[in-house]
């Protein structure tokens, strides 16, 4: 099949499946068009569930007859025209979907007068492409919007509706919900002809808490808390049954946030966390609560129905919400002695003390015959610097080469190094070859790092060692030969510790080194850096493979230094191809 | 050496007895405080921390206010491997799972115990029996301003969803920087928690946990830049 736009009709019916469920969604979608066109008085007639026929009548600011037939296009609406109208939503609709969509699945027929015109227009559309045609009538100010046949031309939705009776009881929820939220306008719903409610229109207080009787039951309105509360910007006002009339059903649960109606997850999950500990596990609470945030503080644009909002501090007004309510059935409760004690433990008791019971307390030495064996932590160590992992010494370079600032020298790059040996090195400088080795190499690059960052730096874990055969005087020598240059190398109960090197030398394998680097300035009289080289040479076997990366770091000055001092003139005698070799 | 008597005057006597044990091996510093040491942390959970404190004249106890409420500073463990690297989550405090109304991040727990730490990064190896492991350095952190807007970033999606009762979905996948776990010596504890409709409901106790990249990172900063 083609890729190809789709007729209007069958584009509006796609949508409708969205919004028109079943002619209770009809009629909430008018009533509340209605009550966007500031109606004060709304009729609704239901013929046969709504199967038949609904018409919603009110005297609202009406349309002109210059928009009627945009009325009735899809994505046409007078309610928001920007997308700052969007998030800041002050009326009921605004997706201007409504009235395409019905049309769409039924016969709709649209007749309104504005009080500035003399008579009335009536607008209906039909095939596929839902022309609209527009013809006088007579209407007093206001709008009418018949709606028969519902799903005529859509058999698949039809086979979903229910009895009249089932669907006429949804049409009276709806109604009941939105005569809650609007207590000055007045609702008439009449059914085949005959008058099933009728709200007047009211403006005391006595008057709202009659039509929450009305539409509550007497039960409620008799007994309800009554409750008021701002906070910030938020206002939650309204009525909630007493505990001991939980229901069995959650039936009797009307919540609307700014005027919109409401089943919301995050409501009923606050209210229902008030009521914990009050009422029995299965029951639900009652409650007719009105909750104003700032229109900018929600988003209604979530389900085309708008049974969902979104809260921007959806925990905020969670548990304003929460509080509110536990605090009046907090003072409800104490105002009956008898439900004292149940209350206050309900909602002041302090969280339950933590129980730490499986942290075991230290224990002292004395009750045990096990004590830590010295012998054993020696050997251990030793072993540990005996042995110094593969994996600590390629750390140590990768620390190194990361870290390092990159020489500002291009003359000797990393190219112009080449490992001749385990022992030596060859460097070019310029056009001389150095044969140097890797000892003096290491030397140099210790003898730089100490001299550029001496600022003592912690070891993350200090490198403890065995001082047995070092005798105590020479010791405190070698100590204090470290100390001036920023090792922090002491005696601390009974273990020598290595707590801090120079910054530059942080990343060496200290653990390997140390007690070679102790045993050559102890025996060999060395200076700090040729006995750290010496040890790195011994001790870390895989130092030499990675040699050259290191000692590429080295500054122009040390090179040459290097060359010059340590470094034996080699001469070529052999073909070109072997002196490429040493540049690669 | 001897553990001191008094809790520590300043942030500065506190860091300096600290550094003292830098380097030395538990076993070492459970003897010269005369205190057992475990052959294995199976029964004895906690007992590195707890030796710890002695040794820095810490009020002993895992109250909900800090190790050292006087100097406004938390003491945390922090076990390693060889390479320096956390080898777990840390605990932060227990998570409220009722009366959580009003929690705000500034003044939550969570917020209350990280502003100052005294990290105390200890040898945690398992082939190391307690008494060898050895102290590593201890330094002082304060949370900075992005490692602050993480942490509060992740405890107010968690928060958010405890309050609204799906504290049985929070997995400890989530969080950058801060995850949620059940927190008890075995499965079988219960607490009392908001479910999903709001009646209370039962289920483990759950802690606050730092991940391991954040600690990881909070080392990497300490040990190069210091």
């Amino acid at each position: 099949m083609p890729i190809q736009i789709l007729p209007a009709r069958l584009a509006n019916q796609i949508a409708a499946g969205e919004v028109v469920e079943r002619p209770a969604s009809v009629v909430k979608e008018l009533v509340e068009n209605s009550l966007d066109a500031g109606a004060t008085q709304i009729d609704i007639d239901i013929e046969k569930g709504g199967h038949k026929r609904i018409c919603i009548r009110d005297n609202g600011c009406g349309i002109d007859k210059q928009e009627l037939s945009l009325a009735l296009s899809r994505h046409a609406t007078s309610k928001i025209a920007s997308l700052d109208d969007l998030e800041a939503i002050q009326s009921l609709g605004f997706r201007g979907e409504a009235l395409a969509s019905i049309s769409a699945v039924s016969r709709l027929s649209l007749t309104s007068r504005p009080a500035s015109q003399q008579q009335a227009w009536q607008a209906s559309c039909e095939g596929r492409d839902m022309q609209v045609n527009i013809k006088p009538a007579a209407h007093p100010k206001g709008t009418s919007i018949d709606v028969l046949d519902l799903f005529f031309n859509t058999p698949g939705r039809r086979k979903f509706l229910r009895t009249e009776k089932t669907e006429f009881g949804h049409i009276e929820d709806v109604i009941r919900r939105i005569a809650l939220s609007r207590f000055d306008v007045s609702f008439q719903l009449t059914h085949n002809g005959k008058l099933m409610r009728k709200y007047p229109a009211l403006s005391d207080d006595v008057g709202r808490l009659r039509r929450v009787q009305a539409i509550c039951g007497k039960n409620f309105a008799d007994a309800a808390i009554g409750i008021d509360c701002d906070h910030d910007t938020m206002r939650l006002h309204g009525w909630i049954a007493q505990p001991e009339h939980a229901r069995n059903q959650n039936d009797l649960q009307y919540c609307f946030v700014n005027g919109r109606m409401m089943r919301d997850k995050l409501i009923n999950h606050a209210v229902r966390q008030a009521y914990e500990g009050l009422i029995a596990q299965e029951s639900y609470p009652a409650f007719v609560l009105y909750i104003d945030v700032p229109a900018e503080q929600v988003d209604v644009n979530v389900h085309p129905a708008k049974h969902e909002v979104r809260f921007h501090q959806a925990r905020l007004v969670h548990d304003f919400i929460y509080r509110v309510l536990a605090d009046a059935l907090q003072q409800h409760m104490s105002a009956q002695p008898v439900s004292d004690a149940l209350s206050d433990k309900t909602f002041y008791s302090e969280p339950a003390p933590v129980n730490h019971d499986y942290i075991t307390p230290l224990r002292r030495e004395s009750d045990v015959n096990h004590s830590p064996s010295s012998r054993s932590l020696q050997t251990e160590t030793h072993q540990r610097a005996a042995a110094p992992s593969q994996q600590a010494t390629q750390r140590y370079y990768e620390l190194m080469s990361v870290r390092e600032e990159s020489t500002p020298c291009s003359r000797f790059a990393a190219a112009d190094w080449m490992r001749i040996s385990d022992e030596s090195v060859l460097i070019r400088l310029d056009t001389e070859l150095f044969e140097v080795p890797v000892t003096a190499c290491t030397e140099q690059m210790v003898k730089q790092r100490l001299t550029q960052q001496s600022t003592p730096q912690p070891l993350l874990l200090p490198v403890s060692i065995q001082t047995s055969d070092i005798s105590t005087d020479t010791m405190q020598v070698i100590q204090q030969q470290l100390g001036a240059l920023g090792f922090d190398l002491n005696n601390v109960a009974g273990h020598l510790l290595l707590r801090a090197v120079p910054a530059g030398l942080r990343s060496l394998p200290w653990s390997a080194i140390l007690p070679e680097v102790l045993t050559l300035l102890a025996t060999q009289k060395l200076d700090v850096d040729g006995a750290i080289a010496g040890a790195m040479q011994k001790t870390v076997a895989s130092f030499a493979e990675d040699a050259i990366d290191w000692f590429s770091q080295l500054d122009t000055d040390s090179v040459v230094d290097l060359c010059y001092t340590h470094g034996q003139r080699v001469v070529l005698t052999t073909n070109p191809q072997q002196n490429n070799e040493g540049r690669g | 050496m001897h553990p001191p008597t008094t809790p520590p005057d300043s942030e500065q006597e506190l860091l300096c007895r600290a550094r003292q044990l830098a380097g030395l091996p538990l076993g070492t510093l459970a003897s010269l405080a005369g205190i057992k040491t475990p052959e294995n942390f199976k029964r004895e959970k906690g007992w590195t921390g707890q030796l710890i404190e002695l040794w820095l004249g810490a009020t002993a106890g895992s109250k909900p206010q800090q190790d050292f409420p006087h100097l406004g500073i938390e003491l945390k463990t922090l076990p390693i491997n060889d390479a320096g690297n956390p080898l777990e989550t840390t605990y932060v405090c227990y998570a409220p799972l009722t009366n959580v109304a009003g929690i705000t991040w500034e003044n939550s727990n969570v917020r209350n115990k990280l502003s100052r730490v005294l990290w105390c990064p200890v040898q945690g190896e398992r082939h190391l029996p307690p008494a060898q492991r050895r102290m590593a350095t201890p330094f002082l952190w304060t949370p900075t301003g992005s490692q602050l807007e993480q942490l509060r970033q992740d405890w107010e999606e968690l928060m958010d969803m405890i309050s609204l009762g799906q504290v049985e979905a929070i997995t400890a996948r989530q969080g950058v920087a801060l995850q949620l776990r059940p927190k008890a010596a075995d499965g079988s504890k219960l607490t009392d928690a908001v479910g999903f409709d709001g009646t209370s409901i039962q289920t483990r106790p759950r802690g606050f946990y730092l991940r391991k990249t954040f600690t990881k990172a909070l080392l990497a900063d300490a040990f190069s830049i210091l």
